[in-house]
């Protein structure tokens, strides 16, 4: 047997496993949902999916979804761009990681709700999904960088040194491919961090066209299926997205 | 003379590895450094080479020479190939004709977890030897640890050619080698 098979074979042993977890948890829900009977506390899986497909025939909701989306995207984008930035100013600048450090820790133990309210009073509602996602991101991508920066290897810089390496090749070939893979799995953890504090501060500032008000909606008016229907379409675009950014590392990694 | 070593003191947490040491090393020819071990031969060379700070005393170096390394380990960067590691320090065609006089002309564009042991030894080299103009000053540092007799008997001619138009600083434990040297220096004894 050939080692290209074997891997199909394994594969495909992987993904009906995977979809016999999924039919097993589903089949759970549904044994719940006859054990609580009761539409209004735990709506059934047929139901929800049946909700999810109404409300995906209409514009509205893909709407919402992509400005939900976008909202977080900006802020992740945002958090990774500053937590790079900061990391270079804190390897350079070694004083400034005394200030920066303890900022990065308060922001990382604070309840992300805390800083969902003051936020909603500094600034306006369509701007703190965005932030708070920014929030997330950047103690995650900042200590991230930093450690990889830190355990560049240091016989790889005495020999830059040595040879007179310019700053570019430096950076280029030493710093950056020892950094990548610890921006990766930081990029990697923080996007779920991002998605789920990013719905929570959407929850709370209502923005116009946003999943999070759908969620409170549902919540105001006892829309136990619309609840689920819209959860399940943020659990969705979470593994679609997560999906998409680790193919987007997998082929940067392959073309460093 | 082209490296001066006066009253060099070196220490390492406490223990003292260089004691007021005095060197001078010649324009050009090769300079074996012989020693037991721990007995500072690489912190020589890497205090010639500015990796290491002397505690006291000074070094001082002959204006406009090149300094070019041939470390312990290999040092090569690993998601690079051969051509490319070696292209690091030298322009493509240099790199090239290295990689060829030392046998690894059908390895360039292979990584160096491709690479046998003995290969990667041959790339480090190369690129050491690609760096290099006439005039300038090579450290050394068991450069052919991990090759075979034959292919270190071909290799060592372009060390020994080198070291008429530069300096060659060769730190050791063979015999052999060090028999090639035109100086020898015992560290022990300094």
């Amino acid at each position: 047997m050939t080692n290209s098979s074997t891997t199909h074979k394994d594969k495909l042993k992987k993904s009906l496993l995977k979809f016999f977890v999924f039919i097993f948890w589903l089949g759970i829900w549904q044994v719940a949902y006859i054990f609580v009977a009761s539409e209004l506390l735990l709506p059934s899986p047929v139901h929800t999916f049946r909700r999810l497909f109404e409300l995906a025939q209409t514009g509205d909701f893909w709407l919402k979804s992509l400005f939900s989306l976008l909202r977080i995207t900006e802020g992740f984008g945002l958090g990774v761009l500053a937590g790079i930035l900061l990391a270079l100013l804190t390897s350079v600048f070694e004083p400034a990681r005394y200030f920066i450090s303890p900022a990065m820790g308060l922001v990382k133990s604070t309840p992300v709700a805390s800083f969902i309210i003051l936020a909603l009073v500094w600034m306006g509602k369509g701007a703190v999904p965005v932030f708070i996602a920014f929030l997330m991101v950047l103690p995650v991508i900042w200590s991230n960088v930093s450690e990889g920066i830190m355990q560049t290897d240091k016989d790889l810089l005495e020999m830059a040194k040595v040879f007179k390496l310019s700053k570019s090749k430096k950076i280029g070939k030493i710093y950056v491919p020892a950094v990548l893979p610890y921006l990766f799995a930081g990029a990697t953890t923080s996007l779920g961090f991002a998605w789920k504090a990013g719905i929570a501060a959407e929850i709370l500032s209502l923005p116009l066209k946003s999943i999070g008000k759908e969620l409170y909606h549902s919540k105001i008016y006892l829309e136990t299926t619309d609840l689920f229907a819209w959860s399940a379409m943020v659990i969705l675009m979470s593994s679609v997205l997560e999906k998409l950014l680790a193919h987007l590392l997998n082929k940067i990694k392959k073309e460093s | 003379m082209s490296i001066k070593l006066l009253d060099i003191t070196k220490s390492f947490g406490g223990k003292k590895v260089l004691k007021n040491l005095n060197l001078d090393f010649p324009d050009s020819g090769l300079v074996c450094v012989l020693g037991n071990s721990g007995s500072g031969k690489t912190t020589l060379l890497r205090l010639i080479a500015d990796l290491e700070t002397a505690d006291y005393g000074t070094v001082e170096i002959d204006a406009g020479r090149k300094i070019s390394y041939v470390f312990q380990n290999d040092r090569l960067l690993p998601g690079f190939s051969t051509l490319e590691n070696v292209a690091l320090v030298s322009d493509t065609e240099t790199a090239k004709l290295w990689l060829d006089r030392f046998e690894l002309g059908n390895a360039l564009g292979k990584k160096p977890r491709q690479l046998s042991g003995g290969m990667r030894r041959r790339v480090a080299l190369a690129r050491a030897f690609a760096f290099l103009q006439p005039g300038d000053i090579l450290l050394m540092d068991e450069p052919f640890k991990g090759l075979d007799a034959e292919l270190k008997s071909r290799i060592i001619p372009f060390m020994t050619d080198f070291a008429k138009q530069g300096l060659v600083i060769l730190v050791t434990h063979d015999e052999k080698e060090a028999a090639l040297a035109d100086l020898t220096f015992y560290i022990d004894e300094l």
